[in-house]
């Protein structure tokens, strides 16, 4: 078959053309592969018995057990309220701060007053987790910084990292100061790019500063803030595990405790290896379900979606 | 200037503006004054912080005895020099493994590349989670050495699609005079479009740097040899378990006390190298983030 020939030839050539870039390619495939695609193969231990001596496919099958014994589970209610609360106060007050962060950085004259702040507020970000977590902890100690300063406007003086009430403010208050500057680099970005006559014709209109913020400002960075709100309320339930566990303790269990924290307990604690997998699994295909969701209500809504 | 044309400001304006000003100072306060509250109690006087609680705007009491004992004790220094390690080998795979994919993924000869690129972002939604990972990394046998942190995270997927978009942005035909001249995809990537990407390399070298010098999840779970440990986890003990090394059985008043700055200096210690290399970093960003943003 010529045809045949002349398809093998030119296959031929592009290899012997592109085979450094194929080459290339190589790592960066096995990467993607064992450390990637490994871990997804083995999500199918959620439905079998696993044990490392058997091997992931020598486990025996056990079909949905797992997840029946998760949904059973009297912690099944508490993790999923307190995933989800932890991520709707994550969302409420944690989406408005960087946008109104911007919005400052934009309105402030002095140019270089804004480059320090900006500066200064991105850099919690690079701090890491286990250093900040410390911090919140010595602050909020019976004798720390924060716990002073709320005794002074009438709160008790105890050590607030065993106080359960006050857990999910302590996670969700810290996270907004370590991450809201970084987190508004993206509203600041979409600022620069309005169009300053709009400001110059407000202007003559006669709008004042607030006036030209609602009118013009807030209009112009609406598809911006719809993305990131997409996408935040899509992760809604994508809660990680590294902050609570190094945050949450037995004493704050009932309103700290999350899916991860959970799934990271009964897996490397109890080696419940499949039911902790199970119940990954499970926030999983939430996770997905939302993403999805969310995409297709705002593309019907607002004409604005990720995909 | 956006107020070129009208220079008076009315009342308003300008308590518009003392307002802002009065506001990012209130910002900068909070997000700074913790920082400075740690580098006080640092050199202050044990006793004194313990005892007075409460806000501190200068060292109460001024001692480097404390930081001594941080430099005295061995775990730090192990710790110290695992994380340096770590971020040296770990970084090394990441921008390899980062620059060949992004320019390979930018090339368009490469017929795959958009069944590759699929592929790849797939796995930014799908993960396999902590406990599956964690089995494969025992059953490759990396259990307990460098290699179960180093390459389970060898490439973000974010920072391989932003080398791609920057790969991407080369100007064809400086690589197509290379080509003519018989420039081999090696020496064109090398000569040519690594120079001219030198920017985005280094804002990726820095990001994956600050990470791994931060990361402390990893080596939790699949570190047990002590003497691997890197620094995050020796912070983790010390500063979230309250295991000081000072704190022994029968340990005085003064040894508890000290406990509580000894946290204070770790803490400074351990942050040094961040501010150090954060001037340099700050002047990338914006870049590398937006690439993202505007591809995700």
């Amino acid at each position: 078959m010529p045809n045949q020939a002349k398809l093998l030839h030119r296959a031929k050539n592009h290899f012997v053309n592109c085979w450094q870039i194929y080459l290339m390619l190589l790592p960066v495939l096995a990467y993607y592969l064992i450390f990637q695609y490994g871990p997804l193969y083995g999500a199918q231990i959620a439905f079998r018995k696993f044990s490392f001596t058997a091997g992931i496919t020598g486990s025996r099958w056990v079909g949905l057990k797992y997840f029946e014994d998760f949904f059973s589970s009297i912690y099944f209610p508490r993790l999923i309220r307190n995933t989800l609360l932890i991520s709707m106060y994550n969302l409420i007050f944690g989406f408005p701060v960087p946008i109104l962060l911007a919005l400052l950085f934009n309105e402030v004259r002095s140019r270089k007053m804004q480059t320090v702040v900006q500066t200064c507020t991105y850099l919690p970000h690079f701090i890491s987790l286990v250093v900040v977590c410390s911090l919140i902890k010595s602050f909020f100690a019976t004798n720390g910084l924060l716990t002073a300063l709320l005794s002074y406007v009438g709160f008790p003086a105890h050590n607030y990292m065993l106080d359960q009430s006050a857990y999910r403010s302590i996670y969700v208050l810290s996270g907004i100061w370590q991450n809201a500057g970084w987190d508004s680099i993206v509203f600041f970005a979409a600022l620069a790019a309005v169009d300053p006559c709009l400001y110059e014709v407000a202007k003559l209109d006669g709008a004042g500063r607030l006036r030209q913020i609602w009118s013009i400002t807030l209009p112009s960075i609406a598809p911006t803030i719809i993305i990131m709100l997409i996408i935040r309320v899509g992760y809604i339930m994508d809660l990680g595990s590294e902050k609570t566990l190094l945050l949450y303790n037995a004493s704050t269990y009932e309103t700290g405790d999350i899916i991860a924290s959970y799934v990271y307990r009964k897996g490397l604690e109890e080696m419940n290896y499949s039911y902790s997998v199970a119940v990954d699994l499970f926030n999983s295909v939430i996770n997905f379900t939302m993403i999805v969701l969310v995409n297709m209500i705002s593309k019907r809504v607002t004409d604005t979606s990720l995909f | 200037m956006r107020f070129s044309i009208m220079k008076r400001k009315t009342t308003g304006d300008v308590l518009f503006e003392l307002f802002v000003s009065v506001l990012l100072a209130v910002i900068l306060v909070v997000t700074l004054y913790p920082f400075l509250y740690v580098v006080f109690a640092s050199f202050s006087d044990p006793y004194r912080v313990v005892t007075e609680a409460g806000p501190m705007f200068w060292f109460k009491g001024f001692t480097v005895e404390t930081y001594l004992d941080v430099l005295d004790t061995k775990d730090i220094w192990t710790g110290f020099r695992n994380s340096v390690m770590y971020v040296i080998v770990g970084v090394s795979i990441n921008i390899t493994l980062t620059i060949l994919g992004g320019y390979a993924l930018s090339r368009k000869q490469l017929k795959i590349r958009n069944v590759v690129m699929l592929g790849i972002v797939f796995t930014m939604i799908f993960k396999g989670g902590l406990i599956p990972n964690y089995i494969l990394v025992r059953q490759l046998n990396m259990y307990n050495t460098i290699w179960a942190i180093v390459l389970p995270s060898a490439i973000n997927t974010m920072n391989l699609v932003i080398m791609r978009t920057g790969f991407a942005a080369v100007p064809a035909d400086l690589e197509e005079s290379a080509k003519i001249d018989g420039a081999s995809d090696f020496t064109t990537l090398t000569k040519i479009a690594l120079p001219v990407t030198a920017s985005t390399v280094t804002t990726l070298i820095m990001y994956y740097a600050v990470t791994r010098w931060n990361a402390w999840f990893s080596a939790y779970i699949y570190i047990r040899n002590r003497q691997l440990l890197p620094l995050q986890i020796i912070l983790r003990e010390i500063l979230i378990e309250d295991n000081t090394g000072t704190m022994k059985d029968g340990a005085n008043a003064a040894e508890v006390y000290r406990a509580e700055t000894f946290k204070y200096c770790t803490i400074v210690i351990s942050t040094l190298p961040i501010l150090i290399v954060y001037p340099f970093i700050q002047k990338f960003f914006g870049k590398g983030v937006m690439v993202g943003a505007i591809k995700g």
